[in-house]
């Protein structure tokens, strides 16, 4: 007996071939913003608030830049995860 | 440790150390960045899934929205970030303002003040607005015309050089000692011709009784605002390099050379193309900044004070601790230390911010020596 059949899931291996290109693109550029945004997140490693700012004030500004740089290396991750799992189903559906 | 380094902007509109200013500037960089990533991500289209795909659980997210918004909400808070920083800043110019107003203003009255007794001449204008420009102009009184003897120096060797290009260069070639003006011309690759001018110090510090320009007495006139000697010698010494009135100059000086060479580029004379002055007294020189300009003083160091009150230019202004001992006074305006500066300065996080000079064919510095002729 057959696990898989077209009937069960009449679509898996006629995927079009515009739909496979699509998904390949989209993972692309997914990973060309990640790498933006882990450029980003470098760039604010190498900032600070400088040393003669003393207040309260500068905590917090410390403290959200902080937040903001892996805020950004978050994004980032989800959205290689996302290009990856994206590049895995056209790649499939291209070998299926 | 090493000193902070403040910077105020022209106009005295922003007031911080470099770090702050550096986070503020690629803070905007991120914001852009952040909303042309969140466009983009807008933007791409996802391929519908297969049930198969669905099957094996590899959750490709069916829309980047969440992703995108996420990086939209990141785009507000680089620019929320950025406000907070350009407030702090806002505000120490607001109390930079204060201070010069509550400390310097009063001192300056004080010095013309006993300026005015030393010297025997009243200012005409009204007490309440006597300041360091009254105070020389009281000492020095109308200097008559300069006989001067301006003579290249042809033993000085130095080979052909190439444009300084960065700030710790370029301090590094004023020059120091008996060839007080350096001159070197550059024709750029577009064919017009650059010249830098580099102009030391104060050579001589009594007043009215030496042969040498770069007295003290030009000191006092440059910052009377009036005719000095060493203005016209620097001026002679143009004109034998070859510099003409409307040619474009780049000036950079030490102290009084550095007072000199802000005289010159707000003369209207010369098409100035930047200004760099290291611990000079510029307090009475209106600076309109029309061109890059950095003026860099230690915070100890006594002779940029000496200007008098600082008030809003049109140029940036940098300033820290020189790293000299307490109390030496000269260590802290020597030449040698502002190198050290400038090569910190160099290396700052808001160099980007400061001016930058282009690279240049070669030329071969003219130095110039100057003699009163009339003592």
């Amino acid at each position: 007996m057959a696990v898989f059949s077209e009937k069960m899931f009449p679509s898996w291996d006629r995927m079009p071939p515009e739909r496979v290109a699509m998904s390949a693109s989209a993972a692309e550029q997914a990973r060309a913003q990640a790498r933006v945004l882990r450029d980003v997140a470098a760039g604010l490693e190498r900032h600070n608030t400088g040393s003669a700012w003393r207040s309260p004030a500068k905590n917090l500004c410390d403290a959200r830049v902080e937040d903001l740089q892996r805020q950004a290396l978050v994004i980032a991750r989800k959205l290689e995860l996302w290009a990856q799992s994206e590049g895995a189903a056209s790649l499939r559906a291209e070998q299926l | 440790m090493t000193e902070a380094i403040w910077v105020t902007t022209p106009g005295t509109v922003w007031v911080s150390e470099d770090h702050v200013m550096a986070l503020a500037s690629h803070l905007l960089v991120c914001e852009g960045t952040f909303i042309s990533a969140h466009q983009s991500l807008s933007g791409i289209e996802v391929a519908s899934r297969d049930p198969f795909t669905h099957a094996l659980q590899h959750l490709p997210a069916q829309s980047l929205g969440p992703l995108a918004m996420a990086v939209a909400t990141m785009a507000e808070e680089a620019l929320s970030l950025r406000e907070a920083l350009t407030h702090y800043a806002h505000n120490s110019a607001e109390q930079e303002r204060v201070r010069v107003q509550a400390w310097e203003v009063p001192r300056d009255r004080i010095l013309a003040l006993i300026a005015v007794m030393v010297g025997g001449r009243t200012p005409e204008i009204p007490f309440e607005r006597w300041g360091v420009q009254e105070a020389a102009q009281a000492l020095v009184g109308t200097p008559g015309p300069h006989r001067l003897e301006v003579t290249a120096v042809t033993g000085a060797k130095v080979g052909a050089v190439q444009r300084g290009t960065n700030i710790a260069d370029r301090v590094g070639r004023i020059p120091d000692g008996e060839n007080p003006i350096r001159i070197e011309r550059y024709v750029s690759a577009s064919g017009h011709t650059e010249t830098d001018v580099y102009l030391a110090g104060t050579q001589e510090w009594s007043v009215g009784t030496s042969a040498e320009p770069f007295d003290m007495e030009s000191n006092l006139a440059l910052v009377a605002g009036v005719s000095a000697a060493s203005m016209v010698a620097v001026e002679a010494a143009m004109r034998k390099a070859g510099v003409k009135p409307g040619d474009r100059v780049s000036f950079v000086g030490h102290s009084q050379g550095g007072l000199l060479a802000a005289r010159l580029a707000e003369s209207g004379r010369y098409a100035t193309s930047s200004l760099l002055t290291v611990g000079a007294p510029l307090g009475t020189v209106t600076l309109n900044g029309n061109y890059p300009a950095l003026a860099i003083s230690h915070s100890d160091d006594l002779v940029p004070e000496l200007g008098g009150a600082s008030k809003p230019t049109g140029i940036t202004h940098l300033e820290t601790h020189s790293g000299a001992g307490t109390l030496d006074v000269a260590g802290a305006h020597a030449r040698e230390q502002y190198v050290a500066t400038a090569e910190r300065v160099e290396v700052s996080p808001a160099r980007d911010s400061l001016p930058h000079w282009e690279a240049s064919g070669e030329a071969h510095p003219q130095f110039f020596q100057a003699r009163r002729t009339d003592r």
